[in-house]
């Protein structure tokens, strides 16, 4: 594939924070690429990395942060043409070229739409905020724009709206804002990092609903953070399992759901009750805690939690292998097949 | 249902929160949390309240553990045969009533003092109950959690060493301690990961079979509440819109906002293709809910009656399935 099908190519990326004088590596040597107008699924419970690699590209991991990569680079495609960004290279996280991406290449929704708003701004100046700021655009013409997109993501009544507060939006409408932020500058590429999660789910049905149209009508790419697997399976074209900062499993939806491959991505799909489970049936639970990320021991990350654990298994770092064209596991159960560098 | 003893009857019961205006805080409106919820609650099954954010489920609990005071309505609790109506207690009465009657909350990182080692937490409810020597206290102690599978020397421990899952088995051993019936659990799991989850769920059911304890359990999960009751209220802005046991529900669901409910629950499986059915709109303001049913401005099968009269909850199927809609009369 040439580079043209992928818009985000991230080799090898480790982000390490510093505490204590002592630094702890969080995210390890993660590798992935997102083709061009798909969606791609990161899973894995809370304190596995996902957001924090989702943050190391975007640049938003201050200043206790090291942000290292073989390479990160976006392909940015405008006009028929594609310009290359090496975001690995950029020392300032807060220079010029990388405040021209977020915006206009790249955009971010967070977790929790009640504090990503600001309490004090009317919505429709927060949404027009970054128009204004990146395009030059008048006042009043943002105005214009921000009514159309607030007409596009259905937001009743866009023409009162636009001039509440954050206080007098509901949850679900307040996500649709900050999509609608996220979405203002014509992104290519949408980070969406637990969007749903504050949300009920008849809302989240709406919002999961929006996304999928942007995706399918006007050809954005998506990165749709989650600890649903229910979601993964309704959304995602292409799904990466991560655990303790390591992508364990990463291939396409009927990848993992079908031929579910690494132990932890098994035991993850067991332990979530569905709907129609039969009685008496137990749910499979993972025995033990998440490892504290400061104190992990050589090896499998997952070892300790791991029912099939092999004496090698804790021995230096387990490898990727590729059992099917683009399916990749991090277990050595699989060490018959091609290793990936 | 017949052999089947009602342990909890709820009848009518209605919480409503007054909004004050101006100096004299005048009383302008009200927040109908809970408006009028009759219910009855077996001993040993689980009851399974289900519904979106803001629609009465959390004030429901904390009403019939009278942590919040009913504006009416009555709840009665089976004393041997004969039912009390817990909400005219006096002091003494109610202090009796909260042995049998606990409550686990929904944070576990706020439930348990930070100052205190976990010993202290878990020694106050036995003190103020009357077990006064400390072997006693500790022999409790010592049971409970050996029933939620925690070492004894994390007695001393403070309630930061622990991750979120024993944190919140801390609490339903604490909420064991003094042997009740009935455990009122407030969303236990929803702050907690998806393995975790899994184990705490395991716990609870093994607990119950244990003790043979009735629980009240509330969440806005489907597919938890599912696997965790044997009978399901569904609650739409401060009513029971739908009352029936687990297959039922699930397999025929009656009111349009539990097929709503169901069809939005994302299932982890690439190959059911199911209709999806979005919802409208959000939920109304419980300060001024439509008229007639409270549901109809998203319905899909809204009709002029719907508009004009609240449906009554009432049987409609086998097994005692109830449900407050007009499409069915």
């Amino acid at each position: 594939m040439k580079n043209n099908d992928y818009i985000l190519e991230v080799k090898n990326l480790c982000t390490s924070f510093v505490s204590d004088k002592k630094e702890i590596r969080i995210v390890k040597d993660v590798s992935f690429n997102v083709k061009r107008a798909t969606t791609l699924a990161v899973v894995g419970e809370s304190g596995c990395g996902k957001s924090v690699t989702m943050n190391s590209i975007m640049r938003f991991t201050g200043k206790t942060s090291r942000v290292t990569a073989d390479y990160i680079k976006y392909n940015a495609r405008k006009n028929d043409s594609i310009n290359e960004y090496r975001l690995e290279n950029i020392k300032n996280p807060n220079c010029r070229e990388m405040r021209a991406l977020r915006g206009p290449e790249m955009s971010m929704v967070f977790q929790d739409p009640m504090s990503s708003l600001n309490p004090v701004y009317k919505v429709g100046d927060q949404v027009a905020e970054g128009l204004i700021e990146h395009t030059g655009m008048s006042k009043k013409e943002a105005r214009e724009k921000v009514l159309e997109m607030f007409r596009k993501l259905g937001i009743p009544d866009p023409e009162k709206r636009i001039d509440c507060y954050p206080h007098q939006f509901s949850g679900g409408m307040k996500q649709r804002v900050v999509i609608s932020i996220a979405m203002i500058c014509n992104p290519e590429l949408i980070i969406c990092d637990e969007p749903t999660t504050a949300l009920d789910v008849t809302i989240q049905a709406q919002i999961m609903e929006l996304l999928k149209s942007l995706q399918i009508n006007e050809g954005k790419s998506i990165i749709l953070i989650t600890h649903n697997m229910g979601l993964v399976a309704e959304q995602a074209d292409e799904v990466c399992v991560m655990y303790m900062g390591r992508v364990v499993e990463f291939g396409s939806r009927e990848d993992i759901f079908d031929h579910t491959s690494h132990p932890y991505t098994r035991a993850l799909l067991k332990s979530v009750p569905v709907l129609d489970m039969k009685d008496g049936e137990r749910l499979a639970t993972i025995p033990g805690i998440t490892p504290n990320p400061a104190q992990l021991k050589e090896g499998c990350e997952f070892a300790d939690r791991c029912p099939d654990c092999k004496e090698q298994c804790r021995k230096g770092t387990i490898p990727m292998f590729e059992i099917s064209a683009g399916h990749k596991v991090r277990c050595l159960e699989y060490n018959t097949f091609p290793e990936v560098k | 249902m017949s052999e089947k003893e009602v342990i909890f009857k709820i009848n009518n019961l209605k919480t409503w929160f007054p909004i004050t205006k101006g100096a004299f805080k005048k009383v302008v409106g009200h927040v109908k949390a809970v408006d009028n919820v009759s219910l009855e609650v077996y001993r040993g099954e689980t009851l399974g309240i289900v519904g979106e954010s803001g629609c009465g489920k959390s004030t429901l609990g904390k009403t019939v553990m009278m942590l919040e005071n009913p504006t009416d309505g009555e709840v009665l609790y089976n004393y041997n045969g004969t039912f009390k109506d817990v909400t005219r207690f006096s002091k003494d009465e109610m202090f009796d009533f909260r042995k049998k009657v606990q409550m686990v909350f929904q944070d576990p990182y706020s439930a348990l003092n930070p100052q205190k080692k976990i010993y202290t937490s878990f020694e106050e409810p036995l003190k103020i109950h009357g077990i006064n020597t400390q072997e006693e206290r500790e022999k409790v102690m010592l049971r409970v959690l050996n029933m939620v599978n925690i070492q004894p020397d994390y007695l001393m421990r403070y309630p930061h060493e622990f991750s979120g899952g024993q944190r919140q088995r801390l609490c339903i051993a604490r909420a064991l301690e003094v042997m009740p019936d009935v455990l009122i659990c407030d969303e236990p799991v929803s702050a907690l990961d998806v393995s975790i989850q899994a184990q705490v769920l395991n716990l609870m059911k093994d607990i119950q079979k244990e003790m043979n304890l009735t629980y009240l359990f509330i969440a806005h999960d489907l597919s938890v509440v599912q696997y965790m009751s044997d009978r399901i209220v569904v609650m739409y802005l401060g009513k029971i819109v739908e009352v029936a046991d687990k297959y039922g529900l699930y397999s025929n669901p009656m009111h349009p906002y539990t097929k709503a409910l169901l069809s939005a629950v994302p299932v982890p499986d690439i190959h059911t293709k199911k209709k999806r059915q979005i919802l409208e709109g959000e939920v109304p303001s419980p300060i001024n809910k439509p008229s007639g049913c409270a549901f109809h401005n998203r319905c899909p099968h809204c009709m002029e009656i719907c508009k004009k009269e609240d449906p009554i909850l009432s049987d409609k199927a086998e097994n005692g399935h109830k449900v407050a809609c007009h499409l069915y009369r």
